[in-house]
């Protein structure tokens, strides 16, 4: 027995034969609450930023990529992003969740992601370096904690923290995509610290929203003197 | 009671189950309660005991203090299992005496006999067999013999009788896990008067005179469902029905089961809501009912667990809590072992746990997967069969493939039309009997029309899978398969896995099969069918089954009322039931050596019940009268009739039986009886049928270098065979002698057994040892156990 994460209720999850001989108390949100997640189906999402094609226009889609990505290939940001994939798409209730997680500082939230995540990286990117995208150290002092790092934890592979975040900015999520778009300064600086550790490595980027997919290419880059053998992103959510 | 609600609260919700996470993990506990009385009472128990070693260390690995439960769990109940409810007798040895006590089953009226349980004031039970001795005396008994009453019966107690054939039932056992250590046997008059009667006395009574109620007001096949469904009572059942229904897997629909109650509780709860009682009251009300209800029903295994998790699920609603339906039955199971841990070894018991359990395991999967009813009805029998596969299989040597389609079919049917119709009945009986033909003849009507397609499902048997007694690494070979399978149509994706329950059961069928081939050993089994013959050849890698012989009760003549329903037939309870548990699909020969119904009685049981190629006689075998019936009903299911005489030689695979006689006609039937000598595990048989000392003498005459190793003696012992001559001259190794315990003829003759012994010969009866197996391998005899 355990209580929901998200709506506080007592619940029981379903034993089966496969989960016969887990004892784990359980921690995570309700299957009513679940089921209000909409998770991406792997096989029918872009093939770059994991974007859910069913929701898009046919029209904007050619060869599983959708025209963002191929807007951003076709740029100087080419091929600095391998791929980046989802676990759900940025509905309403996902934005609730992350409001109180992220705004509100409900940090146990993110334990009802565990398994998704988990799954995702065993399935998509098994022994990369798991990297957190740093805040700046303004945003982290008034936040009290980072929200990547919190999703990154939850894989239970050692994190290398390295990136540094200079300039701290504005908050993303209150531009617009031109403004985000814009050829700025690049906030991410890499940490020197952590050369040797990934040096060629296949490296992963963790955060929670993949909405333009600028930050996590300014983030890529950052890591380009690190000369990494390929560069992904793990998202919780793949904004519209 | 508020303080007990606030405790239980605390214990539930945040106290010490949550935090540690037992609450929705009872069936550890419950698992390692099953384990540790399988270890301290069970067979195999060594595997009981790895089994319940890797248990705790698979949990100790994840979680410690769910491992410390589980082992106190265990430890508490082998010391309750053999300390604090022992199970053994006050009494050491037989002996004849009164003893005074209440009866506490519904006395059972069988012909001549009665039996019933009787509960000592010592606290022993008892079971009494009484033989009555007229007809008046059973019109008194029946009249006024009831549950309750408490008797003083004068008799001879007994050891009942074990299991006198390697597969046959086990009444001994059987007894013994009720708690019965004696038979009380008697045959005088004994009396009886009622003294204090507790309430679970009255409900006793209460069932008794309702079940004789509708035994006497309604028509025949609605009576016996009636109360079958409503108070869990088949003993009137006809036996071909019954043996339909458990053939085909349905058998559990006859007892008032776990579907059953829910249907019952369910329809009680919803019709008080709609009368307008508030919940709370609702729930109080059954609380109350439920346990009635149990007692109303028999209490069998299967009622008192659906009961029991009724009555759980409604408690915790009562203190707002949840229990989940698998703390549920795992609370019900340890509650019920505590109670009597021999529960465990109860068929039903059994059944309705490990069914339940997969259901509700299998429940989150099958709801995710399929969506339509049709699925989900078919996805769930799957699994209920595949739980029950081993245990059926074990206990009953076949499984109709059919009982999928049947049970697909007639549990809707039988839970969701014949139930309501019969509680419906039944009260309309009680309250307004004017209406009742308006009900009766609809049930009728349906009843007497499923009846007569399952009977005609249970003649034609292509779908029956004969697997015979299994052996100990089938099984665990076979709870694996199972176990994966489960797992793999969880995992599975393809809602084309339903199909993996069925495609196992056929996978292990033809695993089965080829093991049969691929076995060098054969076996010659003299079957104890009482008086009579019958003795089993199973040939190494299959190459033969043969019968000689099939036994045969010659029947008493009885009046009406002394008439058992089902009289003891050696052909269909010993010899057909023996050829299922040695896995035999079909019989190369059936020879029958001569005419006497000892001999040939129980061919009228197999023929039709397992297909027989030839049947060979000698020439001299008359046809006429009952016989001719026999033959003719052989030849209708394609069997080859031949005849044989001396010098023939029956040939399967590489095995030659030599035929020896009879060449000539003799004087009597018994002289012209067909013996056979045959050379298997490099010794030389002799089977001699009734051949009496004529025909030995004859025997002697023609073949003068005759050495034989081992003997079947002539005409089960009797002095009118096995002369000394005879002996001095084949010399033997080894006599056996099938006789019936205790027969009328006085067989085996003391002075036959005087020159066997005399002549240094073993001598293996089946009357004192019960059936005799002798296995033999390439050119040795393997080993030779006897049954009891």
């Amino acid at each position: 027995m355990g209580y929901c994460l998200w709506c506080h209720q007592a619940f029981q999850p379903k034993i089966g034969f496969r989960s016969f001989f887990s004892i784990d108390i359980h921690t995570g949100f309700c299957s009513i609450c679940y089921k209000q997640l909409q998770p991406i189906d792997e096989r029918e999402c872009c093939r770059i930023c994991g974007r859910h094609l069913k929701l898009i226009d046919a029209k904007y889609i050619k060869d599983d990529v959708c025209r963002d990505c191929r807007l951003w290939e076709n740029s100087e940001w080419r091929g600095l992003l391998c791929k980046n994939r989802s676990l759900y798409v940025y509905n309403d209730f996902l934005k609730e969740v992350v409001k109180a997680f992220k705004f509100q500082g409900d940090v146990a939230l993110v334990h009802g992601f565990k398994t998704d995540v988990c799954r995702f990286y065993k399935k998509h990117f098994r022994n990369a370096v798991v990297v957190p995208v740093p805040l700046s150290f303004e945003r982290l002092a008034e936040r009290g904690f980072n929200q990547s790092e919190h999703i990154a934890a939850l894989i239970e592979k050692p994190v290398c923290h390295g990136l540094i975040r200079a300039i701290h900015e504005n908050k993303q999520s209150k531009k617009g995509r031109k403004e985000r778009m814009a050829h700025r300064e690049n906030p991410f600086k890499a940490n020197q610290k952590f050369k040797e550790r990934l040096e060629g490595q296949s490296v992963l980027l963790i955060d929670d929203i993949y909405t333009t997919g600028a930050t996590i290419r300014m983030a890529a880059e950052a890591l380009r003197i690190f000369k990494p053998k390929e560069v992904n992103a793990l998202t919780l959510a793949r904004g519209a | 009671m508020k303080k007990l609600k606030v405790f239980f609260l605390m214990a539930s919700e945040e106290g010490l189950f949550k935090k540690n996470g037992i609450s929705g993990k009872f069936y550890f506990l419950a698992i390692s309660m099953v384990l540790a009385i399988w270890f301290s009472l069970g067979e195999w128990q060594w595997l009981a005991l790895a089994l319940l070693i890797g248990l705790v260390i698979l949990l100790s690995r994840k979680q410690l203090f769910m491992a410390v439960l589980a082992m106190m769990t265990a430890v508490f109940s082998i010391v309750n299992s053999l300390y604090i409810s022992p199970n053994h007798s006050i009494f050491k040895e037989p002996f004849q005496g009164t003893f005074e006590g209440k009866i506490i089953d519904l006395p059972k009226f069988d012909g001549d006999r009665l039996t019933f349980t009787m509960k000592l004031h010592e606290g022993e039970k008892l079971a009494v067999h009484h033989r009555i001795k007229h007809s008046d005396e059973k019109q008194s008994l029946m009249s006024h013999l009831k549950t309750g009453l408490t008797c003083t019966i004068n008799g001879q107690l007994q050891q009942p009788p074990a299991k006198d054939n390697f597969h046959a039932f086990n009444y001994q056992k059987y007894l013994f896990h009720q708690g019965i250590h004696w038979l009380l046997q008697t045959e005088t008059d004994f009396t009886c008067g009622d003294q204090t009667l507790t309430l679970l006395d009255r409900l006793h009574r209460l069932r008794e005179q309702k079940i004789n109620e509708v035994e006497k007001h309604f028509p025949k096949p609605s009576s016996d469902m009636i109360n079958a469904l409503v108070f869990g009572y088949r003993d009137n059942i006809n036996q071909e029905i019954l043996n339909a229904y458990q053939m085909l897997g349905i058998i559990h629909l006859l007892a008032v089961s776990g579907l059953h109650i829910s249907v019952v509780i369910g329809s009680l709860y919803y019709l008080g809501r709609r009368l307008g009682f508030i919940r709370e009251h609702v729930i109080f009300l059954m609380i109350i009912l439920i346990p009635l209800y149990i007692c109303l029903t028999g209490a069998s295994p299967s009622v008192v667990r659906a009961g029991l998790m009724a009555l759980s699920v409604f408690c915790a609603q009562l203190f707002k809590s949840k229990i989940s339906a698998l703390d549920s039955i795992s609370i019900t199971c340890m509650s019920m072992l505590v109670y009597q841990p021999h529960l465990l070894f109860n068929l039903g018991f059994e059944l309705s746990f490990l069914v339940t359990f997969f259901i509700l395991l299998s429940s989150p999967f099958i709801d995710k997967k399929y969506n339509s009813f049709l699925l989900k009805l078919i996805a769930v029998t799957s699994i209920a069969q595949l739980a029950s596969f081993p245990i059926i299989v074990y206990h009953f040597y076949d499984f109709s493939l059919m009982s999928f389609l049947v049970n697909l079919f007639f549990i809707p049917f039988i839970t969701f039309c014949i139930l309501p119709f019969c509680f419906i009945a039944f009260f309309v009986f009680w309250l307004f009997p004017f209406l009742l033909p308006y009900v009766i003849n609809p049930l009728q009507a349906a009843l007497i029309y499923s009846d007569k397609w399952l009977l005609l499902l249970y003649r034609c048997h292509f779908l029956n899978l004969r697997f015979g007694q299994p052996s100990i690494l089938f099984l665990i070979f076979t709870c694996i398969c199972i176990a994966s399978v489960c797992y793999w149509w969880e995992a599975s994706k393809r809602k084309s896995a339903i199909m993996g329950p069925v495609i196992l059961i056929i996978a292990l069928y033809f695993c089965q099969s080829c093991l049969g081939y691929l076995n060098p050993c054969g076996k010659v089994t003299f079957l104890n069918v009482g008086q009579g013959d019958s003795i089993l050849i199973q040939l190494p890698h299959r190459k033969g089954n043969i019968l000689i012989d099939a036994g045969g009760y010659l029947p008493f003549q009885k009046q009406k009322w002394q008439k058992r329903k089902n009289p003891f037939e050696p052909g269909r309870d010993v010899v057909l039931n023996e050829l299922k548990g040695y896995g035999v699909k079909r019989l190369d020969a059936v020879i029958l050596t001569h005419e006497d119904y000892d001999h040939i009685g129980g061919l009228k049981d197999i023929a039709g019940k397992m297909p027989i190629k030839n049947l060979i006689v000698s020439p001299y075998f008359p046809i006429e009268g009952s016989k001719k019936a026999l033959i003719i009903k052989c030849l209708k299911e394609g069997t080859a009739i031949k005849t044989v005489e001396a010098n023939d030689t029956l040939k399967f695979g590489h095995y030659f039986f030599r035929v020896l006689s009879p060449a000539s006609k003799m004087s009597s039937s018994n002289g012209n009886s067909v013996v056979l000598a045959a050379r298997l595990g490099g010794e030389m048989w002799l089977f001699t049928g009734d051949g009496d000392k004529e025909a030995e003498q004859d025997l002697l005459n023609r073949y003068t270098h005759l050495n034989i190793d081992i003997l079947k003696a002539g005409h089960h012992g009797s002095k009118t065979s096995t002369s000394e001559r005879f002996i001095k001259k084949i010399k033997p190794k080894a006599a056996i002698i099938s006789a019936g315990k205790n027969n009328r003829y006085g067989h085996p003759h003391s002075e036959v057994l005087e020159r066997l012994k005399k002549q240094r010969v073993k001598i293996f009866r089946t009357d004192e040892r019960g059936a005799v197996e002798v296995t033999f391998k390439g050119h040795h005899i393997a080993k030779l156990i006897t049954a009891e």
